[in-house]
């Protein structure tokens, strides 16, 4: 399990990098990450909202209500250019810390 | 099939227990409790409870166990409201500005609509009583009936408002779903604005011409309200009425529009 920390720090590129694969809602997001870290990660459910709404009103993100099959109206979320842009630097800097470590640790980096 | 026959006694015993609708309506009245959730959040939220719900239920857990399983996924109602204001403090104030700025408007609106009626049902109580030769004493008493009537008008309907929502009669969805169209609100109060002012243009010019014909104060026994667009010939200033009736109202206009929850704009009518 991550620390808490890390949780905060990596929730937004992990937001912008799975609206990049399309546009989803919040009870989507939250079992893609469960499902992708093997359960490493687990976020609370409440706590996912405030950081995509910063995330909207950072621009890097919009949000639109639709009504989805079931006839419930869901609330969903797809990137704006700027978050288009915003993965770049993240990725980025994501991979500098990542290669760094794998050096350190005599592990072979990944390729930027 | 052999299985499911023993079922239905079961099953009616766990609806009797547990009713989902219930379980999420007063989950609902939880979130409302909480001051620092906007009403969009508390809408995502609970979109957000139904499919975990939906998700447990497929796993095979009954109503009760996925109701109890999703709402503490979602997390403590207290926590979440102070999670969302950390997020974004000026969005609640902004919501509260929308719904003081929009009940001041319709209030002023319907003031003046109340107090049209009421003008022009006194004085034609007044002009038939001196028809009809009543004596002055009777119609010096149609006066305060129409301001009676204005007082009862403007007050019925706050009264009305306060005890459906006590009464948990009017949800909060219902007004919020109303003001969510905005070409729909724009619409509406320009138009309760338009027929207000244009009753009154029409009752200034009439009340003049009567007062010329008859010479006779009494026909205006309650005083007329006074439109934008009046007459000159009236001896109070003109702006006085145009900075009440034109600039107040489309000020107070833009306000609700300005503060109007941004998500609001974005959701689509309701199929």
């Amino acid at each position: 399990m991550l620390t808490k920390d890390l949780v905060a720090a990596s929730s937004k590129p992990l937001l912008l990098s799975i609206l990049a694969g399309g546009e989803s809602y919040g009870y989507e997001i939250i079992q893609k990450v469960r499902e992708l870290s093997g359960g490493q990660i687990e976020w609370s459910d409440g706590m996912l909202y405030p950081v995509l709404h910063r995330l909207e009103r950072d621009g890097l993100i919009e949000s639109e209500w639709k009504e989805a099959d079931t006839g419930r109206e869901r609330k969903y979320y797809f990137l704006s250019s700027d978050g288009r842009k915003a993965i770049k630097t993240e990725r980025q800097q994501w991979l500098a810390v990542h290669n760094t470590l794998c050096k350190l640790w005599k592990i072979k980096p990944a390729s930027i | 099939m052999a299985g499911r026959s023993q079922h239905p006694v079961q099953i009616m015993e766990n609806q009797t227990r547990f009713d989902l609708n219930v379980a999420i309506e007063s989950w609902r009245n939880e979130l409302t409790a909480q001051p620092n959730l906007a009403s969009d959040d508390r809408h995502e939220l609970e979109a957000h409870l139904c499919d975990a719900i939906a998700g447990f239920r497929q796993r095979g857990l009954n109503e009760e166990e996925s109701f109890w399983l999703a709402r503490r996924r979602v997390g403590q109602p207290q926590q979440i409201g102070e999670e969302f204001v950390k997020a974004n403090p000026a969005i609640v104030w902004r919501e509260r500005g929308f719904w003081m700025a929009s009940a001041i408007l319709l209030a002023f609106l319907w003031n003046e609509f109340a107090g049209i009626l009421c003008c022009v049902i006194s004085n034609s109580i007044t002009s038939l009583s001196i028809r009809f030769g009543f004596e002055s004493e009777w119609i010096g008493l149609t006066a305060y009936f129409g301001t009676g009537l204005l007082m009862l008008l403007n007050i019925l309907p706050l009264l009305g408002v306060a005890i459906l929502l006590a009464k948990g009669r009017v949800r909060e969805d219902f007004i919020l779903n109303f003001f969510a169209r905005k070409r729909f609100l724009i619409s509406t109060l320009v138009s309760l604005w338009i027929t207000v002012n244009g009753v009154m243009f029409y009752l200034n010019t009439l009340s003049y011409n009567n007062t010329l014909v008859e010479n006779n104060n009494l026909i205006r026994s309650m005083p007329l309200p006074h439109g934008a667009f009046r007459l000159t010939i009236d001896p109070q200033p003109a702006w006085t009425a145009l900075s009440h009736n034109l600039i107040f109202p489309l000020l107070l206009l833009a306000l609700v529009l300005w503060l109007m929850p941004p998500q609001n704009r974005k959701t689509p009518n309701r199929a």
